[in-house]
């Protein structure tokens, strides 16, 4: 099922299910539990390995192992309520009398919501804030800052060997090495009047780094090879294994019969509210897409406008003779300017370790094993974008 | 295939012809009949299970579901024949047979008193002589009437109380029979087809119980003319309407063609109904409206507020019912259903555009009967029936930019499942030891699927399969201790290439007067299901799906083995066990590959056993009925495609409505002539439920690919290897009959959950904090409800 727009139809379908749901779940009460009473099913869970390879033939220096662990329900470490890293920030004490007083910034000091209790459209004050205190909820507490060093493994052995016969590098062992800050992603955090940072420029989205696994020197990782992972992991006592087969990225289909489109240089053209679409091939050993629309303000700033997983559509592969076809419809809210469509596409190892729904340790979900041969949670699979520009007007 | 259909069609006309010229060598020429309808004088309702029999003679027999009875094996003499029925005067009529004779007698009782319960008793009686099949239990709406129920009385949730039926939750009235899916489940309004009977997510049936004459419920073993379905069947009967007291029209001409004989109506918390009946042109009709009010009390709170309403949600059903004798040999009738639901609401984005949802599902279903009588020997009952269930959704969306002008897009989903069914059933009674039944059953399902954005079609799927059947049962009693019922049903589903051939064995033993031995042995087949995840919580509509080439059609067996005792006047016990082996079923396949069609489903196999116990009490001031079960449900499905079906895959496993103890109390005492009170009790042992030991961030289950820290997901222990807390709900009713102005009506009160104990719908854990929190999510508290009926 090609998700595209869709998953804006799934939202709200699922949005309407479940006002459906509150308005019967009005009925029912939610009562609060002691977690001791679960203890039979959690006291003998030991926290295991979860490992995401995922490798980038296309940019084999985006190629990344993510090794970290599970945490158990009776965790008391990693979300602690406890400012770990120094960085939360009390109410000003503006009078000096040891105690919150209306007007004061609160700064970090917003309560379990997080959200500070004076704003516009806001209940009152809620538990913890003003107390001086940190609180699970409120900014700077447990947040992935403090959390990631706490679940990373950085003391594992990392490699992966070529073994696909015939190719140049055929036997070639690559080392991944740890690195601290090895990518990161952003958020989006609220900041409300009273809050520190509040005149940061850009003050709602910010940047975390993670710690992982990456490639070391100059080595490659080839399209169409297949690839041996293998992960020593003293703290675990594991040895870990996984093979997956790279594969090449899209191919746009910009003079096709089926999808005629005008092209002006490398750019698509579209006439705003005509109601277009881009569409592509890929691999025939391709399974899931993951389609990204930006918009570029200025020729090196781009914005996000939306993304979402995708998959090929039945009814255009088969006239593809069998040769996998995705599709992006061009919906109302793209506005005239001009967009950069970035389609990824995954192996079928990652594929469908993104989208099964069967447990986390189906020895059909994971490609990974450990040396008993027991499955492991996670996958070694590969990823390759292609992008390519859209103008609306 | 054509050629195939039509070589079946020859095989079974033979087999009818042998059957029938073989029946005829054991009857004697000499043998006459009597047959006739039984009727209620005042309003022409047929009397079902009324004794008739002839004086002195020892022969005798009861009429059936459509008050028709036929007395056979009668040598030419003078007779009295005496139609008997509590409640009712008794009737004699004196009749001249002659020989081979062939008498047709309609009798019009009249009500000596009125006595509700002792024409149950009455009816229940002969059902327990009369009736081979095994599993059965009939509810009169009587019974569903008196029952306290969460705001209206509701059929399915009364059919929920008896041994061997659960429901998933409190918020649901789909019927999981004997470990069987809702979609096991044949529900069957007049003879026409109903899918997804249910409002608001399934808190209701869309069965308005005024309107029901009765109903018979089948757990199981049920005979050769209910196929398509393996676990259940729910066969209702709707009302005729009073086809006597007309009052509006009286000694005008048009008396003759229409009058109205009665109006009832009822509010309460959710909707309002009412009920009109009436004489027809030489038959009755009948009409009953319900719609509930959310929307319109909504647009009162938005019109106080001055605001705009930007939300719709309301569902409404109508039912009507037309018969018309057109003659002592035949009857014509026509009876129409539909239920909808709608919600819809608007989303404005301010300048920028806004999105319309607008979703709306729900039933109808047309059925055309007609019944031929020619003489004693057969009745006849053809029918044309066609039901729709659709479920539409339509999202659009617009934006509007300042310079480039507005912009729209609009997305439509809609699956539908359209059956048209023409049967024709034969009863052919050829002596006193043997009544034939056959039929063939001609059913053509359309069921689409499409969705499209704007032009553009990302799926439209049709499929219009054909389903042939073909059914004979003969029911034998060699003497008045057994009858023995064989039938055969067999089946061509047009995409499969393979015939379905289901045979069926029932057994009653009469091991004294009072006490019944019954067993019966069946296989089943099914060719549609639903896609609903066995997994949810809610069952807010189902989405039907003919099984495809590629999978087999559903299957079991049905084994079953009763003792049922009639205990005294209205007070019946029965105690049953039953084995249900799936040698086929169908499950969601969670490995699906979304870019597949092929792959969505899976199939496996399972097995569902239990003991069944029901002391029932019918008449006098405290009725009622007492059930407990014990069962046992496993399925094994190879989720994983890996060719093992493994316990530590989760492919070994109970499902989510598995209860292993259910226990049942149901009473309803008559204080006195104007108060009446009743009490319904339920505990039975929690449902199954996967535990969390532990969480872990990951990218799976369509995670966030820039940030793989988005998710954090539970892990699971084994599946359903935990169990929710004991279920216990007990719910009280007091009725009170008022007369405000004259007019005759009901007053109730009813407290839902009076005890309010909490019972677990699901825990709910929250993963941010350390450790872990969880909560339970209850399903229904101590809630109270009021209405009020009237009759005019």
């Amino acid at each position: 099922m090609n998700f595209n727009h869709s998953n804006f139809l799934i939202r709200t379908i699922i949005f309407a299910l479940l006002s459906v749901c509150l308005i019967i779940l009005g009925a029912g009460c939610e009562k609060d539990l002691d977690i001791t009473t679960f203890s039979k099913d959690y006291e003998s869970y030991v926290p295991e390995l979860r490992i995401e390879a995922v490798f980038d033939p296309v940019h084999p220096e985006n190629s990344i192992v993510r090794i970290d662990r599970s945490i158990a329900i009776d965790d008391t470490m990693v979300f602690n309520g406890l400012d770990d890293d120094g960085d939360w920030a009390p109410f000003s004490d503006l009078n000096g009398n040891g105690k919150w007083d209306a007007g004061e910034p609160l700064n970090d000091d917003l309560g379990e919501d997080g959200i500070e209790g004076q704003d516009e459209g806001f209940p009152g004050r809620d538990d913890g804030e003003g107390n001086g205190l940190p609180d699970q909820g409120e900014p700077n507490i447990d947040e992935y800052d403090e959390i990631l060093p706490m679940i990373h493994d950085t003391t594992a052995q990392v490699l992966v060997t070529n073994i696909q016969e015939g190719s140049p590098s055929y036997g070639n062992t690559i080392v991944f090495e740890w690195v601290s800050r090895a990518d990161s992603f952003q958020i989006f955090k609220y900041r409300g009047p009273g809050r520190r940072n509040a005149d940061e420029e850009d003050p709602e989205v910010e940047t975390v780094y993670y710690g992982a696994y990456r490639l070391a020197g100059q080595d490659t990782i080839r399209c169409g090879c297949e690839y041996e992972l293998t992960i020593l992991s003293e703290k675990f006592g594991l040895n870990i294994t996984g093979t997956t087969i790279t594969i090449p990225p899209v191919e746009f289909l910009t003079n096709s019969r089926l999808f005629p489109t005008v092209l002006d240089e490398d750019t698509l053209v579209f006439v705003y509210g005509a109601n277009g679409g881009v569409a592509w091939q890929s691999d025939i050993r391709s399974s899931v897409y993951y389609i990204k629309m930006e918009k570029m303000e200025t020729s090196d700033s781009l914005v996000l406008e939306y993304r979402h997983p995708a998959f090929p559509l039945e009814i255009l592969t088969s006239v593809n003779s069998g040769i996998p076809v995705g599709y992006e419809p061009l919906f109302s809210d793209i506005l005239p300017g001009l967009y950069k469509l970035t389609v990824s596409v995954m192996n079928e190892n990652y594929g469908k370790y993104f989208y099964s729904d069967l447990p986390l340790k189906d020895p059909e979900k994971t490609n990974l094993r450990d040396q008993f041969g027991n499955s492991v949670i996670g996958v070694v699979g590969s990823i390759a974008d292609n992008s390519i520009f859209i103008r609306v007007q | 295939m054509r050629k195939e259909y039509l070589n079946n069609l020859c095989i079974y006309v033979i087999f009818l012809i042998y059957m029938v010229s073989g029946a005829q060598l054991f009857s004697r020429e000499s043998d006459g009949r009597i047959s006739g309808y039984i009727r209620d004088s005042e309003t022409g309702e047929p009397l079902m299970y009324t004794n008739t029999v002839l004086v002195g003679q020892g022969i005798g027999s009861a009429s059936n579901t459509y008050g028709y009875f036929v007395i056979s094996g009668v040598p030419a003499d003078d007779y009295t024949l005496r139609v008997s029925y509590v409640g009712y005067k008794t009737e004699d009529c004196d009749v001249s047979m002659p020989l081979g004779g062939d008498i047709r007698i309609d009798i019009e009782l009249d009500r000596e008193s009125i006595q509700g319960e002792d024409i149950i008793v009455t009816a229940e009686r002969i059902r327990f002589m009369e009736k081979v099949e095994i599993s059965r239990t009939n509810i009169s709406f009587r019974e569903v009437k008196a029952a306290p129920a969460f705001i209206e009385s509701d059929l399915f949730r009364s059919i929920q109380m008896l041994p061997g039926v659960t429901s998933q939750n409190d918020f649901s009235s789909a019927l999981i029979v004997r470990g069987g899916s809702p979609d096991e489940n044949l529900i069957l309004l007049d003879g026409a087809e109903i899918y997804n009977p249910y409002h608001i997510g399934g808190v209701f049936s869309t069965f308005n119980a005024d309107a029901i004459a009765d109903a018979e419920f089948l757990a199981g073993g049920y005979p050769v003319e209910y196929g398509g379905r393996i676990s259940s069947v729910l066969n209702i009967t709707s009302k005729e309407g009073n086809s006597k007291s007309g009052k509006l029209t009286n000694g005008t001409p048009l008396a003759k063609y229409w009058d109205l004989s009665g109006v009832k109506g009822e509010i309460s918390a959710l909707s309002s109904k009412v009920l009109l009946e009436g004489p027809l042109y030489r038959g009755s009709w009948m009409i009953s409206l319900r719609r509930t009010y959310f929307d319109q009390l909504a647009k009162l709170y938005y019109w106080i507020k001055k605001s705009d309403q930007s939300w719709k949600y309301y569902f409404w059903d109508s039912q009507i019912k037309l018969v018309s004798d057109i003659n002592k040999k035949n009857r014509l009738s026509f009876s129409t259903f539909t239920g909808r639901d709608r919600l819809a609401f608007i989303i404005d984005r301010d300048l920028s555009g806004e999105i319309n949802f607008d979703w709306d599902w729900g039933n109808s279903t047309s059925n055309l009967q007609w019944r031929y009588v020619p003489n004693s020997r057969y009745f006849s009952e053809m029918s044309l029936s066609k039901t729709v269930y659709s479920f539409d959704v339509d999202l659009s969306f617009s934006s509007v930019d300042s310079v480039a002008g507005k912009a729209s897009n609009r997305i439509l989903v809609k699956n539908s499942v359209e059956d048209i069914c023409l049967r024709e059933k034969v009863y052919c009674y050829l002596n006193s030891y043997h009544t034939l039944t056959f039929g063939i059953e001609l059913k053509r399902l359309g069921i689409s699927f499409k969705q499209m954005l704007d032009d553009v079609k990302f799926f439209d799927i049709s499929q219009n399969p054909m389903i042939l059947s073909f059914f004979v049962r003969d029911q034998w009693k060699p003497n008045a201790l057994l009858a023995l019922q064989f039938g055969i049903r067999t089946t061509k589903y047009e995409i499969h290439k393979r015939l379905y051939t289901e045979p069926r064995l029932g057994i009653k033993y009469n091991l004294t007067e009072n006490t019944v031995l019954k067993g019966s042995w069946g296989k089943y087949y099914q060719f549609l299901f639903t896609t609903n995840d066995e997994n949810q919580i809610l069952r807010i509509v189902d989405f039907w799906e003919p099984i495809p080439k590629y999978l087999k059609a559903a299957s079991n067996q049905h084994i079953i083995l009763g003792v049922e005792r009639w205990l005294g006047e209205g007070f019946t016990g029965s105690i049953e066990s039953y084995y249900k082996p799936y040698s086929y079923l169908l499950g969601n396949n969670p490995n699906n590959n979304p870019a597949i069609d092929t792959d969505d489903f899976i199939a496996g196999t399972g097995k569902a056993r239990g003991i069944e116990l029901l002391i029932r009490k019918l008449n006098g001031k405290l009725t009622g009925w007492l059930g407990y079960s014990y069962n046992y449900v496993q399925k094994r499905i190879d989720f994983n495609g890996d060719g093992k079906v493994v316990a530590s895959d989760d492919e070994i496993y109970y499902p989510n409505y598995y209860r292993p103890h259910i226990f049942n109390l149901f009473l309803n005492y008559k204080i006195n002539k104007r108060n009446r009170i009743s009490l319904t009790l339920t505990t039975s042992s929690g449902q199954p439920y996967t535990p969390v030991l532990g969480k872990v961030y990951t990218q799976s289950n369509f995670g966030d690919i820039d940030n793989p820290y988005q998710n954090l997901v539970n892990i699971y222990g084994r599946k359903n290897s935990e169990t929710y807390p004991k279920y216990i709900r007990g719910d009280i009713g007091w009725t009170r009959n008022i007369s405000p102005y004259g007019i005759t009506g009901k007053f109730k009160i009813q407290i839902i959950n009076f005890t309010n104990h909490f019972n677990v719908l699901i825990y709910n854990w929250d993963h941010s904090k350390s450790p872990s929190q969880v909560s339970a999510i209850g399903m229904f508290p101590i809630i109270p409800t009021i209405g009020v009926e009237f009759e005019l």
